[in-house]
């Protein structure tokens, strides 16, 4: 009976036919099967056994069959090599982005530091030397007083803006001390210029700010408003005023430091809307300078019109700069 | 080691994808066979395949032609197998009933898939099989179907060789008494 066999020797017979036994093991144990029949009968059972396990051996994958799995893993693999090169591809942005950011944290202080020197001198420096003749007609204040001093003080508050049907803004002023002040003028004018400037960079009420900044549409284009408008685009918390601001900036000549300020708006601020003016003045006069910001927002704006935009810049910018002359991370 | 497939790995490591998909399909008949017979489905075995040439894709640049390049796929295909039983087991999904119109078996070409014996057969084998322990399983299938040596078998399972023999032994005493029952082990 192959259940009475010793364990020892079923162990051996199993490794017999599954031919894992050494030559001389084999020897060994065909010498014991020729001498017992029941070890002979468990055999035949655990070859029957394996006869049939064997069936499994039928499971043949066709050449076609293969072929296909081939192709899914193919398309896996380049799907995967695709993100991997993203990966190192957005590593290396990252790194530009730190780099870019690390220029433009080390420009952005003395582009405040302008912007804080022009409007001072501005206000100070204007009220401080003798005042520009304004013309008595145009501009009136009411009661009498040196509106200038005012501003320079930064005494004034409450200020209500309006436009009348000549095109002359008046704008009426609290002082601090509830004395009303009446300023109206033409936009010639520049107390009334200087008035607007001063709401647009310190009124707390962001409905003046934004009359302020609708109101300097009608200035001519001026480096003093150009800076006014600037560190409005760069600090106003109204996004509305940011992008009177931007459009506004539009007009004007990009100089480095309005470049820098539109990356930077282009980087960081979270109104598309502002961002694309910024980019708007970025594509005007494209530099290499600009290229590293372009390639991030290219790829990491949350904004499709915004990434095809800058690709579209950058391809113009690479068409006509030497490639040599393109500092570009790959 | 094969000159060829010696030389394929290494175009492959130094990035040739192509040299890694001609490896794929040097061995992916066996691994995918391998994969059927673990998994004992089609769509695992499927998965399986593919899981196990990533993993070896992305780590083709660990191996170090210590043991044949198959043994290394075997060891990840086993290993691989073992997880998805782990996951699969945490799900609390059925394995799909086997309808009349899908054969398990449709995917691969069968000698005599028409022979009701041979497909009882069959069915008395999966399930002597599916009773198994999986190491006791994953040896037998890699010693009696897939032809491995004793020492690559614990190679790949990571362990020893006397283990491996046991293991079969008893896989085989198993195998046994449940396909006496059916009388094919006669």
């Amino acid at each position: 009976m192959p259940d009475k066999i010793p364990r020892q020797l079923k162990k051996q017979a199993s490794l017999y036919v599954l031919k894992a036994l050494s030559a001389e093991e084999q020897a060994e144990f065909e010498a014991q099967l020729n001498a017992n029949a029941s070890l002979n009968e468990y055999v035949q059972e655990l070859k029957g056994a394996l006869e049939a396990a064997r069936l499994f051996t039928t499971v043949e994958p066709t050449e076609e069959y293969l072929a296909g799995q081939r192709n899914l893993l193919r398309g896996r693999i380049e799907q995967f090599e695709r993100a991997r090169k993203r990966k190192i591809s957005l590593e290396n942005i990252f790194s530009s982005l730190a780099a870019v950011k690390k220029t433009l944290f080390q420009s952005r202080q003395p582009v405040w530091a302008v912007v804080t020197y022009v409007v001072i001198a501005f206000f100070a420096g204007k009220f401080l030397s003798p005042p520009e003749p304004s013309s008595p007609d145009s501009l009136r204040t009411t009661p009498s007083i040196d509106i200038r001093k005012l501003i320079s003080s930064g005494a004034l508050s409450n200020a209500e803006i309006n436009v009348t049907g000549n095109g002359h803004p008046a704008v009426n002023f609290a002082l601090e001390t509830n004395q009303s002040v009446n300023v109206s003028g033409g936009f010639q004018d520049e107390t009334i210029r200087q008035l607007l400037f001063y709401l647009l960079l310190y009124d707390r009420n962001p409905g003046n700010r934004l009359k302020a900044v609708k109101l300097l549409e009608n200035v001519k284009p001026i480096d003093e408003a150009k800076m006014v408008l600037t560190s409005s685009l760069l600090s106003d918390p109204n996004p509305g005023v940011r992008l009177r601001a931007v459009k506004l900036l539009e007009q004007y000549e990009p100089d480095n430091l309005l470049l820098e300020a539109c990356q930077k708006v282009l980087l960081e601020d979270n109104n598309e809307a502002v961002r694309m003016g910024a980019l708007a003045i970025l594509a005007k006069q494209p530099t290499t300078k600009v290229i590293p910001t372009l390639q991030i927002v290219s790829l990491m704006d949350e904004n499709d019109y915004i990434r095809d935009q800058a690709t579209e810049i950058l391809a113009n910018l690479k068409d006509k700069i030497p490639a040599e002359n393109i500092e570009v991370k790959q | 080691m094969n000159t060829e497939i010696r030389q394929l790995i290494l175009q492959a490591q130094g990035g040739d994808t192509d040299a890694f998909h001609k490896l794929v399909a040097m061995h992916d008949h066996r691994i995918m066979t391998l994969a059927y017979q673990l998994t004992k489905n089609e769509q695992d075995a499927e998965d399986l395949y593919q899981e196990v040439f990533m993993k070896a894709y992305k780590k083709l640049h660990q191996f170090q032609f210590r043991s044949e390049f198959y043994t290394w796929l075997y060891r990840i295909t086993v290993n691989t197998a073992f997880n998805l039983k782990r996951k699969l087991s945490r799900l609390p999904i059925r394995e799909p009933e086997p309808t009349e119109k899908r054969d398990p078996m449709d995917w691969i070409i069968s000698a005599e898939t028409t022979d009701d014996e041979r497909r009882e057969i069959i069915i008395a084998v999966r399930k002597s099989m599916e009773i198994l322990p999986q190491q006791q399983r994953t040896v037998f299938i890699l010693k009696h179907l897939q032809s491995l040596k004793i020492k690559d078998i614990a190679s790949i399972l990571n362990i020893s060789e006397g283990t491996v023999k046991k293991y079969l032994f008893r896989a085989m005493e198993k195998l046994r008494m449940s396909l006496k029952e059916y009388q094919y082990a006669r």
